[in-house]
């Protein structure tokens, strides 16, 4: 039997577009401090430290090595995770694993990228299959705009329905002191005339890139109850992946098949049947607008089709039945290689009801979510319960 | 049938924030001075400077100028440097203990022919005229005599 595993604490660095007051080093430093000082623990308390970033987009291999003094690796066990976009919530799930497995009883774990050092799209490119697709394909925008044209087609979803996703995102960041993009006057007509990328996905349809990063501590029972008073507990963890090829990517997002498995498997865990009734608020990866109408659908908040209707209706805002990204999502902040571990961090902030202006009143049960490598997808459910 | 292989090529420029201490570094590395962190907690003297131990968990903001002289610790001589080397052939790399600093440096040893560079124990930093904010300011170590 796997043993009870909570999150304590959490830290994250100022999110922005530059990051040019510190390197690395003194980025992941800024997060991690923050994290241990908000559980009251030392260095010396955490048993071994997990960290993800995605190279190459510094640009360079291994950008975590110089930065060893800074994030507690010095002679620690330590792993480091490259997953794509999933990277945050697998260098969570894996910190998860540790704990529950009885080899270690306080794990960090860290996700952190300076993303305006390198160049993100070209490094992307780079996942294109070398024969099959590396060819047509670059970048991220077209290839996201391929999928999303097809969920317009397959849902009837329209262009005004994502922007609203797109504003939600940046007035909710308002209230998050870390994130990038704040917004507080942005309208959908703002959304709808944003320069268009790649149909039918404008400018502000898409997440920024981010410079920033996240830590988050895991501890087993005994120690969780110590160290916090109200404890984020991890109910469930799955994660599904599926094969890489562009071709296939028109029913990635319409009906990702990672994210249905990944959900429903974490749900079936977690005892959860109805996850719009039983879930309080949840932290997804949103890549653009457009996704996360699709993942609406696709983690059973509604039925098929229903994405648009489900915005339209406000039951994903802060006020309504099911709030998606009180934090602002990564339509507002996206340091890649922490953006999935914030979703983490953001959700079990909400269970421990330390979420501050972004805070929803009597929150007991979270969803974070991750999403890369065009298809991957993790989960992790977070309770007040134990 | 042939061995079919695709060759492609991508180009990633980057660059690198220096950051809070290491700025610091390259500002006296331009005006000719070395200068490294001691670590109140273990006194450990970290070069390049660090505004951060990581062994003992805590800030450090004690600054100490280091002389730009020290004992070779070990050497080897590259017969065939890549285009990645600075422009010299053979290339003599030296690990230096600058006196007072923890932390070894790599940098190109002058000066001495390569057959001779085994009997060198004590260095010292030429440093050139037109000194850039980088460890390039020094342009290499020749023996001390
Ligand atoms: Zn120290």
């Amino acid at each position: 039997m796997p043993r009870r595993v909570a999150i304590i604490s959490t830290g994250q660095t100022k999110h922005r577009a530059k990051r040019r007051d510190v390197n690395v080093r003194e980025l992941i430093t800024e997060a991690v401090t923050r994290a241990l000082e908000e559980a009251d623990i030392r260095m010396k308390d955490i048993d071994a430290v997990v960290i993800g970033n995605m190279e190459p987009f510094e640009g360079f291999l291994f950008p975590e090595l110089w930065a060893v003094e800074g994030w507690g690796g010095y002679l620690k066990p330590s792993v480091k995770f490259n997953t794509g976009g999933t990277v945050g919530t697998t260098t969570a799930i894996a910190a998860y694993y540790y704990v529950a497995s009885g080899i270690y009883d306080v794990v960090l774990a860290i996700g952190f990228e300076k993303q305006s050092e390198g160049h993100t799209q070209t490094a992307i490119t780079t996942v294109g299959d070398p024969i099959w697709e590396r060819a047509i394909m670059a970048g991220a925008v077209g290839n996201f705009a391929v999928m999303a044209s097809t969920y317009i087609h397959d849902s009837g979803v329209t262009e005004e329905q994502a922007a609203k996703v797109a504003v939600k995102a940046r007035r909710n960041a308002c209230n998050n002191e870390y994130a990038h993009l704040q917004m507080p006057d942005i309208t959908v007509e703002d959304v709808l005339k944003s320069r268009m990328l790649a149909y039918p996905v404008k400018l502000l349809d898409m997440c920024p890139q981010s410079d920033g990063a996240c830590a988050v501590v895991f501890a087993e029972e005994s120690r969780a109850k110590q160290l916090a008073p109200r404890p984020a507990w991890i109910k469930a963890v799955a994660t599904a992946h599926e094969q890489q090829y562009m071709g296939d990517s028109p029913k990635r997002l319409a009906a990702m098949r990672s994210q249905v498995a990944a959900s429903r498997r974490a749900y079936a865990y977690a005892g959860i049947t109805n996850p719009r009734k039983e879930l309080d608020v949840a932290e997804i990866y949103e890549v653009a607008s457009f996704a996360e109408l699709a993942m609406y659908e696709n983690l059973g908040f509604c039925e098929r089709g229903e994405g648009g209707k489900l915005i339209d209706a406000g039951v994903t805002e802060m006020t309504g039945e099911l709030p998606v990204n009180p934090s602002g999502g990564v339509l507002s902040t996206n340091p890649i290689g922490a953006t999935a571990l914030i979703r983490v961090a953001e959700a079990a902030l909400q269970v421990m009801g330390k979420a501050g202006k972004r805070q929803i009143d009597g929150v007991r049960t979270a969803l974070a979510t991750g999403y890369g490598g065009n298809a991957w997808t993790d989960v992790m459910i977070l309770s007040r319960d134990l | 049938m042939d061995e079919w292989v695709v060759h492609q090529r991508i180009k990633i420029p980057f660059m690198y924030t220096a950051g809070r201490a290491l700025t610091r570094f390259l500002e006296g590395l331009a005006r000719g001075e070395i200068w490294a962190t001691r670590c109140a907690s273990c006194g450990r003297v970290y070069l390049p400077p660090l505004n951060f131990c990581g062994r003992c968990w805590r800030g450090i903001d004690r600054w100490c100028q280091l002389p730009p002289l020290g004992e070779l610790i070990s050497y080897t001589i590259i017969q065939r440097p890549l285009p990645e080397h600075p422009d010299r052939s053979p290339l003599i790399l030296g690990l230096i203990r600058l006196d007072g600093a923890d932390t070894n440096l790599v940098h190109l040893i002058g000066d001495v022919d390569p057959s001779e560079v085994e009997r060198v124990t004590r260095v010292r930093a030429v440093w050139r005229d037109e000194r850039p904010a980088s460890i390039l300011a020094i342009s290499h170590f020749a023996p001390l005599t």
